[in-house]
């Protein structure tokens, strides 16, 4: 099963399934894209949801103390600026200031964080913690990277797997039959190389964003793969093929880029007003890409990753984090906001990851160290809004803590069951699931429930 | 199992070993194709080489062609040019400000300065960047080793190998001694013993850094070492046949060489080994760490409860390096790395045997790969597409060229294929990727890089090279050694693309490709060429400059 892993989903290798125009393959009549934002260096999620109960936030302040603006000191979010969440699936908890229309999407529904989720093989307690297979590399940025790009935990040998993204997709390619005569912008990263999309028997595009990518001298060498094509050397007409294929797309491509007056980059650039950033500037390009899927001639399931640094936020946490995540707040919104506005909404899902959460408590610099556990967003249309995984009992000798260090939460979620929620939505079934994340079946509960269908 | 009967396997697996050391076969010591019954290996050994022969051969035994190689390949025709090259000894990769040893407590700063103050006449920023991150130092220096030492079939045999044995700057700490020790290794073992490569790589301790075999302790054996020294650096996955065929089993299907106990029982036999000095020293077995319990390994063989670390090792490798599969697996990739992307079956059984017969000579395994037939004369199905670090280091050789190495290490990252930079030990590409837009299920591993991205990036870098005056030095590059890129135009070759552009494209069809261009092509090349009016120097220069490039752009070129 591991070996197979390697080459494909059930025996079906990703190159095999690049020739097939999908015969037995089941018929796709709709197009479904995921969206990874990951947030690289360990996002404090335990500052962008917390405590809006008055009690709860007393006990928040006591392991961070707040933030003073004037004497720029603490971490913690003044209680009259928490964004409570109210409603039945929210009641004491609220948003980090900064998340204002991420809170209006969540009145909407079309929020869902999913608490306490982190890398995990098999489910783990502090009374069983050291005996039970876990993630090694626990506090490395590296190694925690990698295992949630990939699922799998090193102690099972995953430093030399397919990403889930790209297994994900090979798994879709098998079901569905998606690359006809070559694979056009099945995987595409404007986030700069990364493992998730990564398979050894396939590229994915990584490509810079909002940016035109051209060829020397194409007046020249058009001629050379005309005649190539012609040639009875399999190698040599191949290469000529993919060449004049991806020479004509990027004919499209460029020609997308260009296009300043498209609905899609219109809805984006007002709906983010004057705000820019990497992050703008990333999902800008997925926008585009997506509205201009049929030119570019991509298939129907694509997945999609753009990436954010600086949460590793060790010293004066404050401003950076609060800034980060008026980031994401406003690009966003902008991004589904110009999904909505080409009637896509319900189909394109984005969400977040990091490799790890960070600790309970503030340290003497005024920031947060590596720890485990965290917490994740989810948006778009076809999310189910709410509330999901459970909140950790942070008392220090609780189970959810670990034995180690009373400031490191064990996640009670598993990226597994996370990442194979977002496969199931993108037409994954159970066997396919199991397959593509074998540690799921550690897991009771195989889908968390906040993906509407 | 008793303890009699534990014995006896150990003594059948001491048996094979010593049986196959004394070279159990009947095949003649390292002559390629001794078997075969058509009498052609001979002939194409005698014959005179032709200049276009010659620089077919030079694409496939070093990192391209120059006017010297193809002179000395025709003075001493293929047998003895490839002796010469296998007799010379390893040269060393460039260690100028690459000798700096973190210590363990990663964030201290001082020391680095300490180093770099060493080379007082280089800025403290270049020196850090220089001798610290693993990507650039050793990367570059492998390009300057490419492209202008002498023990060239050595070094493309060390590149081939670090695509099977994998290690890269990714989940490492950015130390560059390290992975230039470990490179330095790999060139060192290239003609020896595939055991002993083993052995090496399996105490390495940036390969224990890497896949985790530092401080793997009994107590939680960490299979991640165990399961890729089965599945990529021996064995494989699945069964072959000698002639690299899978074998099938009752049902039809492919035969797993080993199950999920065995990589238990693997990564158990390879515990308790401890890296004490990151990088200079190999691991070495530390405390009680090492479980000494009884496993199984392969083909019945058994490692007995007792042992020590080290000789748990030793049985290890052994029972790997000679398991039926090994010889195969590691043999075509060879082939696939050097010469052709999809053998036949009989050329991997010729080149597996000699594996196999002499316990894993890659000096003979090398030689009998070259001086086959199918390298020599090849069938014109075969083919590989050329690899991003060869079609660098080759349009540099092919043409005269001084360069530190820096623009290709840039080049080849835009391509896909930074060296000792792979995204996983899965190396840059599967031996197993199939050649796309294509019925035949031919292997093209080389094909899994084409992307926009990289092919446009490719285009651009060709044309950089090609049409710039002079790359400069990057600007944190020690200054000792940087020169920047620039290609050194032949007056002969000018002159030929003033006066007869045909005759150029002619010429350089047999100097640059070894005569693989069809007719049309080579017409279609000296059109455009000629849309260039030709006398003045700067026009002669532009045609050359079209020409060439037009060249590497060409399929007919690219597969070699």
């Amino acid at each position: 099963m591991k070996t197979m892993l390697s080459s494909g989903v059930g025996g079906l290798s990703a190159s095999t399934v690049l020739l097939n125009s999908g015969a037995s393959a089941q018929s796709l009549s709709d197009y479904k894209a995921l969206v990874c934002l990951f947030l690289y260096g360990g996002n404090d999620g335990y500052n962008v949801l917390l405590p809006a109960d008055q009690s709860l936030h007393t006990q928040y302040l006591s392991m961070r103390p707040v933030y003073n603006a004037t004497s720029r000191t603490g971490v913690g979010v003044p209680f009259d600026q928490v964004i409570p969440l109210n409603g039945p699936s929210g009641q004491s908890l609220g948003f980090h200031p900064s998340l204002v229309r991420i809170k209006q999407r969540w009145t909407q529904g079309q929020v869902a964080v999913i608490q306490n989720v982190g890398n995990l093989v098999e489910p783990v307690s502090r009374s069983n913690l050291m005996v039970r297979q876990r993630p090694t590399g626990l506090f490395a940025h590296d190694e925690q990277q990698e295992i949630s790009m990939l699922a799998r935990s090193d102690s099972q040998g995953a430093g030399t797997e397919q990403g889930w993204g790209a297994s994900v997709w090979s798994a879709l390619n098998g079901k569905y039959g998606l690359a006809s005569a070559g694979v056009n912008f099945a995987m595409v990263s404007f986030g700069g190389a990364n493992r998730w999309q990564t398979s050894p028997l396939m590229l994915y595009d990584n490509l810079p964003p909002n940016q035109t990518l051209n060829f020397a001298h194409l007046d020249h060498t058009s001629g050379l793969l005309g005649l190539g094509q012609s040639s009875s050397q399999p190698y040599v007409r191949s290469y000529s093929n993919q060449l004049a294929h991806f020479q004509t797309q990027s004919t499209a491509l460029n020609s997308m880029v260009s296009n300043l007056n498209s609905p899609g980059y219109q809805a984006f650039a007002t709906t983010a007003g004057g705000q820019s950033s990497s992050l703008h500037n990333q999902l800008l390009a997925v926008v585009r890409a997506i509205e201009a899927r049929q030119q570019l001639q991509a298939p129907g399931r694509q997945i999609f990753f753009v990436g954010m640094g600086g949460f590793d936020t060790h010293v004066d946490q404050y401003l950076i984090h609060s800034q980060l995540w008026n980031q994401i707040d406003s690009a966003s919104h902008a991004f589904l906001t110009a999904l909505e506005s080409l009637g896509m909404a319900s189909q394109v899902t984005l969400f977040t990851m990091s490799e790890f959460g960070r600790s309970l408590r503030m340290n003497a610099s005024n920031g947060t160290d590596h720890a485990w556990s965290s917490h994740q967003w989810v948006m778009g249309g076809a999310v189910r809004g709410g509330l999901y995984g459970r909140a950790a009992d942070i008392t220090p000798t609780s189970e959810d803590v670990a034995p180690f260090s009373t400031d490191v939460v064990i996640p009670s979620t598993s990226i597994n069951q996370y990442a194979a929620t977002l496969a199931a939505w993108m037409g994954l079934n159970p066997t396919d699931l199991n397959a593509v994340f074998p540690d799921l079946r550690n897991f009771a509960q195989p889908n968390l429930g906040f993906m509407n269908s | 199992m008793d303890s009699w009967n534990r014995c006896k396997a150990v003594l059948l697996l001491l048996a094979c070993v010593l049986l196959t050391a004394c070279g159990g076969s009947g095949g003649t010591e390292g002559r390629a194709n001794a078997d075969s019954d058509d009498g052609t290996i001979a002939g194409l050994l005698a014959a005179p080489i032709t200049e276009a022969q010659a620089v077919r051969f030079l694409w496939k035994s070093s990192f391209g062609p120059t006017t010297e190689s193809i002179a000395r390949l025709r003075q001493l025709g293929y047998a003895r040019f490839v002796d010469e090259q296998l007799a010379m000894p390893a040269g060393v990769y460039s260690d100028y400000m690459l000798g700096y040893i973190a210590p363990t407590n990663v964030a201290a700063v001082e020391p680095r300065e300490a180093y770099c103050a060493q080379f007082p006449t280089e800025t403290m920023t270049a020196c850090t960047y220089w001798a610290y991150w693993t990507n650039s130092g050793p990367s570059t220096n492998f390009f300057k080793s490419a492209l202008t030492d002498s023990d060239q079939l050595r070094l493309r045999v060390a590149w081939a190998l670090s695509q099977i044995l994998v290690v890269s700057n990714s989940l490492l700490p950015k130390e560059a001694y390290g992975m230039r020790l470990y490179q330095q290794m790999l060139r060192d073992q290239a003609f020896g013993n595939y055991k002993t490569l083993l052995e090496r790589v399996s105490k390495s301790p940036l390969m224990g850094a890497y896949l985790n075999l530092d401080s793997s302790h009994k107590d939680a054996p960490n299979q991640n070492y165990a399961r890729e020294l089965l599945q990529l650096f021996s064995v494989g996955a699945f069964a072959r046949n000698p002639d690299g065929t899978f074998k099938l089993g009752a049902n039809g299907n492919r035969v797993e060489n080993y199950t999920q106990e065995q990589v238990r029982d693997f990564s158990r036999a390879l515990t308790g080994w401890r890296a004490n000095q990151r990088w200079v020293r190999d691991m070495e077995p530390f405390g009680d760490a090492h479980d000494s319990g009884s496993k199984v390994l392969l083909n019945g063989a058994s490692i007995p409860a007792g042992t020590s670390a080290s000789q748990a090792m030793s049985l290890v490798l052994t029972n790997v390096t000679q398991h039926p599969s090994t010889a195969p697996n590691i043999s075509r990739q060879l082939i696939q790395f050097l010469v052709t992307s999809h053998p036949s079956p009989a050329y991997v059984a010729r080149v597996s045997r000699v594996f196999s017969s002499t316990g894993g000579d890659l000096r003979l395994v090398t030689r009998a790969i070259l001086l086959d037939t199918e390298a020599l004369n090849p069938p014109e199905q075969n083919g590989k597409l050329i690899e991003p670090v060869l079609f660098l280091t080759g349009l540099l050789r092919s043409v005269g060229f001084v360069s530190d190495g820096y623009a290709l290490d840039q080049a080849a990252s835009a391509m896909g294929q930074r060296p000792f930079a792979a995204p996983s030990v899965f190396n840059y590409y599967s031996p197993e990727f199939e050649l796309p837009l294509s019925s035949r299920k031919l292997k093209a591993p080389q094909f899994a890089l084409l992307g926009f991205q990289s092919t446009s990036a490719k285009s651009q870098w060709l044309n950089t090279l090609i049409y710039s005056d002079a790359i400069p030095a990057h600007s944190l590059m020690p200054k000792a050694l940087a020169t920047g890129t620039r290609l050194l135009w032949p007056d002969a070759w000018l002159d030929l693309a003033g006066s007869n552009p045909m005759g150029l494209v002619a010429m350089l069809d047999t100097r640059l490709t070894g005569g693989t261009l069809s007719a049309n092509v080579k017409q279609y090349i000296a059109t455009r060429v000629q849309t260039i009016s030709g006398s003045s120097s700067s026009q002669k220069i532009e045609r050359l400059r079209l020409a060439v490039f037009l060249i590497f752009s060409s399929p007919q070129f690219l597969v070699r």
